[in-house]
């Protein structure tokens, strides 16, 4: 626990250090939730940035790289204010951030208004981007594109054929939602599957043996699970609780190692497809993970990664297009078209990355199974 | 010096100051509503929709305001019979009911919310939004209606021996609040630029109770000085970054303790 | 199916009857309400995790260790954040503002300690599944509804025939009375608070040893979920946020199951207001009226 708060003031330390050394350096400015509901996300991606700026910290011409790190709480009303901050008194070249969807929903207009690049590492609501171009950029992938190879797997492993399943979603959670009423059933439709119900709870539930015994009344084939971690844990194990053996498959919520940690063994078996993986057995990605598990005595998740790697483009983004500080507004835009043309650049944790004419990312994703205590690569 | 950071601040500053004031209102009744930010989310969806359409700022804020009077109205009239703590948690269940509404409500977005809301609200529309709003506390106070509150505040039965409709001045006073919690849910939607319902739950009506109370339940102006201590205290602490909540929270504590009637007195009675 | 959703319905509604008799006990002899209850809850829940963390300890103790941790907790924020404003003046107001206060700080401190995480609360009992006819029961299930049976008799008794208890009762129904009649107000209305917190960390425990994981801010809905419970029930009366507890369990079982779930949370409280509409003072009536 005591890393966690040596860690946010060691990254203060760093933007501090590196500020006081270069004449023009380039400043980017970073959102997150360190404190507050989101702090998980946000103690992870302190974590990673420490660890990238101990090896990224140069920028070749532009001298050194220059963090401004604010803390939004997870609240709309701080990403608004901080935001404006950034852009207007702390005079970023770009923003990383915010990380919650519901905060760059309210942050990316700024970004237009303002003309300064705004890249969010997690956010995965649909459209947002999009909505605000050319100045936003996803990094994490649109869930359409995760889960069409996600499906495709699923249903070649299944011995017995799909035809009918039931979907379990979280009505609380923008994401889930939009997934399990949207997403998943333009999917399944392609493929000829029928939806017969789908059932809701909500974040925070503790109780889900009224959805499930409603889902189990219904004698589906397979089940999809459209929630973050938490609650796709206990709606899994209150499935297996309550006999029903059928296959699961699960949206991106539960890329997180705590999913088989709370869920338990009832979780075996659950597929779902990220394209960042703690366990990934790829020799960069794991020593990466061991890097991490030795400093901070847990596991990264999607958080720490998705930051770990934006914060990587971002610099390759720097470096390739001359940026030095000099000019704020020229390197906006310079920054901004080096996104918005991104192709194939290579991510060191999730791989080639291009952004397509929406803003969002693409990316391969590795599909998965959880197999004992962790998520394996599916074959 | 005066940046687009501050300005944004002080948007958000003056949104609060008038849900203080929207809930002072009430409380001068003897209402004590925990559900302020119902009509706010209110407020918030109806001016956003219209101005979606086209229709201008005013009339959209306006308009917002009188679609949640007219839910405190409804949610007015169950807290007749009734008084205190059964008042406080009728309007904590209104606030969850509305809650749950836009939550599952598919034509304002559910539970994805509504985005490209028009960038409408300015920092002088707030500032004169508030004055408008405390001119008007003001006046009531030398008012009739203004007087039967704080006369039921003080007694209702007596209050009713003397004449005052109980009924319809606390209907009319809950309605007055849920009005100026409206506007600022439209000012807050315009400012945002995207709202959803998690915006509005139970800690936005907690803390919009705090700035009354703590800066003085009995004082007109507490609102203000509960408002701007409970907005700006979190970006002064920023130095102390991971205790601001610890810090804030104590802070509560002991003024509750220290000056259990919050910080500004009340104002000595005048003659009339 | 019914049968099925019924039994959940009544293990749920237990927790809640467990949270909603705190703030009943708290409110009958005092007349306020106390917004930290839900954090006495979470704190009960943590504590017994570190017990089953740290020492390996089975349910039992878990739930003792809870149990005394909020009693304790409980007792502490009665001196801190509610006798001092009795002191002064006895304001209806300030105590909400030092328990939201409160409140903050127990959030914010268990994040420090525990992060803002979920933690997984892992227990032994509760994979082990009952089939008892067509219902299936895990058994940290019938562990939740024996532990909760077994305090609200042991409540019973405690208020009906101890000392202490009859000095509560009395000073429920006038705390004027109670002190000119010799008993101690002060003592009572602490030890109120402890058997109030100590029920609402038992709750703690048995909510993390069903539902396998606990966070810091566990405590706000069932926080809020509690008030309603209490006013169903009728304000500062036990045996009314017992049934009403249960009903509400049942109610929101039942709306799951037949209803989209995203209303469930609506049916607590349009509950509450039906009955405030038609029945003030809730099914159980108490003599309060509710006048401040």
């Amino acid at each position: 626990m005591f890393s966690k708060w040596k860690v946010g003031s060691t990254a203060i330390a760093f933007m501090l250090a590196s500020s006081a050394s270069a004449i023009a350096d380039v400043s980017i400015g970073i959102l997150t939730p360190s404190s507050g509901k989101g702090a998980a996300y946000g103690q992870q991606q302190l974590n990673a940035i420490n660890m990238f700026m101990e090896k990224y910290a140069d920028v070749g011409k532009a001298g050194k790289l220059k963090l401004v790190i604010y803390d939004t709480r997870g609240e709309n009303t701080e990403a608004i204010n901080l935001s404006r901050k950034l852009m207007d008194t702390d005079e970023v070249a770009a923003i990383i951030g915010p990380q919650f969807s519901a905060e760059a929903e309210v942050a990316f207009p700024l970004a237009v208004r303002s003309e300064t690049p705004m890249v969010t590492p997690m956010a995965a609501k649909a459209g947002i981007a999009a909505a605000n171009r050319p100045w936003a950029f996803r990094f994490a992938l649109t869930t359409e594109n995760v889960y069409r190879p996600l499906l495709d797997a699923w249903l070649k492993r299944q011995a017995k054929g799909i035809k009918k399943v039931v979907i379990l979603m979280d009505a609380k959670d923008a994401v889930s939602s939009f997934d399990g009423k949207t997403v998943f059933p333009a999917l399944l439709q392609e493929r000829g599957i029928e939806v017969l119900d789908t059932v809701s709870f909500q974040t925070g539930d503790i109780d889900y043996s009224g959805q499930v015994t409603r889902a189990k009344g219904r004698s589906p084939d397979g089940i999809v699970v459209s929630a973050l971690y938490n609650e796709a844990a206990h709606a899994v194990a209150e499935l297996r609780k309550q006999g029903m053996s059928q296959p699961i498959v699960a949206g991106v919520g539960i890329n997180d190692p705590r999913f088989i940690q709370i869920g338990g063994a009832a979780t075996e078996g659950v597929m779902a497809a990220s394209d960042f993986f703690a366990d990934n057995p790829e020799p960069v990605v794991a020593a990466w993970v061991k890097d991490y598990e030795n400093r901070f005595k847990q596991k990264p998740s999607n958080a720490s990664g998705e930051m770990y790697d934006t914060l990587y483009l971002m610099r390759e983004c720097i470096k390739s297009t001359g940026v030095i500080g000099s000019d704020l507004k020229a390197d906006r835009v310079k920054l901004r078209d080096c996104w918005a043309n991104m192709k194939n650049m290579q991510a060191p944790l999730m791989g080639a990355t291009s952004i397509d004419k929406n803003g969002d990312a693409t990316r391969v994703p590795t599909v998965l199974v959880v197999k004992g205590t962790a998520f394996v690569v599916a074959q | 010096m005066w940046s687009s950071y501050w300005d944004s601040v002080a948007v958000f500053l003056g949104i609060n100051v008038l849900m203080g004031i929207s809930l002072y209102v009430p409380m001068t009744a003897g209402l004590i509503s925990l559900g302020q930010g119902a009509f706010m989310a209110i407020g918030a969806y109806v001016s956003a929709l219209l101005t979606k359409s086209n229709v201008p700022f005013l009339p959209a804020l306006l308009a917002g305001g009188a679609v949640a009077a007219a839910a405190g109205l409804v949610a007015g009239a169950p807290a007749l019979r009734i008084r205190g703590i059964y008042v406080m948690i009728l309007t904590l269940g209104f606030g969850e009911i509305v809650r749950v509404f836009f939550l599952n409500f598919e034509p304002t977005g559910g539970a994805s919310g509504m985005g490209g809301i028009r960038p409408l609200t300015e920092l002088w529309q707030v500032a004169l939004a508030c004055l408008i709003a405390y001119a008007v506390v003001w006046r009531m106070r030398h008012l009739r209606l203004g007087r039967a509150m704080i006369a039921i505040h003080e007694d209702d039965l007596v209050a009713e021996a003397m004449g005052i409709n109980l009924t319809r001045t606390k209907l009319v006073s809950f309605s007055l609040g849920a009005l100026m919690a409206g506007v600022a849910g439209g000012f807050y939607a315009h400012q945002a630029l995207f709202i959803d319902a998690n915006q509005f739950d139970f800690s936005r009506s907690a803390i919009t109770f705090l700035y009354v109370v703590l800066g003085g339940a009995a004082n007109p102006f507490g609102s203000i000085v509960g408002a701007a201590i409970v907005t700006l205290l979190p970006e002064l602490l920023r130095v102390v970054q991971d205790w601001r909540m610890t810090i804030f929270g104590t802070m509560l504590v002991l003024v509750a303790v220290w000056r259990p009637d919050g910080l500004l007195p009340a104002p000595r009675l005048r003659k009339s | 199916m019914l049968a099925q959703q019924l039994a959940n319905g009544v293990m749920l509604g237990s927790t809640y009857a467990l949270v909603a008799i705190g703030y009943t006990l708290i409110f009958g002899v005092l007349r306020l309400l106390h917004l930290a209850h839900g954090e006495v809850f979470m704190v009960g829940a943590f504590a017994g995790l570190q017990l089953v963390l740290w020492w390996q300890f089975g349910p039992m103790v878990a739930l003792i260790g809870g149990l005394i941790s909020s009693a304790v907790l409980g007792m502490l924020l009665e001196l801190v954040a509610f006798r001092p404003i009795r002191k002064r003046g006895n304001s209806h107001l300030a105590p909400i503002v030092s328990t939201i206060g409160a409140g903050l700080v127990l959030q914010e401190l268990m994040t420090k300690l525990f992060g803002a995480e979920q933690m997984p609360f892992a227990s032994a009992i509760s994979h082990v599944v009952y089939h008892l006819g067509v219902i299936s029961v895990t058994g940290s299930q019938l562990f939740i509804l024996s532990v909760a049976t077994a305090s609200m008799i042991a409540l019973h008794l405690f208020v009906t025939y101890t000392s202490y208890g009859m000095a509560m009762r009395a000073t429920s129904e006038n705390l004027q009375v109670a002190a000119v009649l010799g008993i101690n107000v002060n003592t009572v209305i602490l030890v109120t608070f402890g058997v109030a917190s100590a029920l609402g960390g038992i709750a703690g425990v048995l909510v993390g040893l069903n539902f396998n994981a606990i966070s810091p801010f566990m405590g706000v809905e069932m926080g809020i979920k509690g008030m309603a419970v209490m006013l169903i029930g009728g304000l500062g009366s036990i045996y009314g946020a017992m049934v009403a507890g249960l009903l509400l369990g049942v109610m929101e079982v039942l709306s799951v199951a037949y209803l989209e779930s995203s209303l469930r949370d609506g049916f607590a409280f349009g509950l509450m207001i039906i009955i405030l509409i038609f029945r003030p003072r809730g099914l159980f009536q108490t003599g309060i009226r509710a006048e401040r």
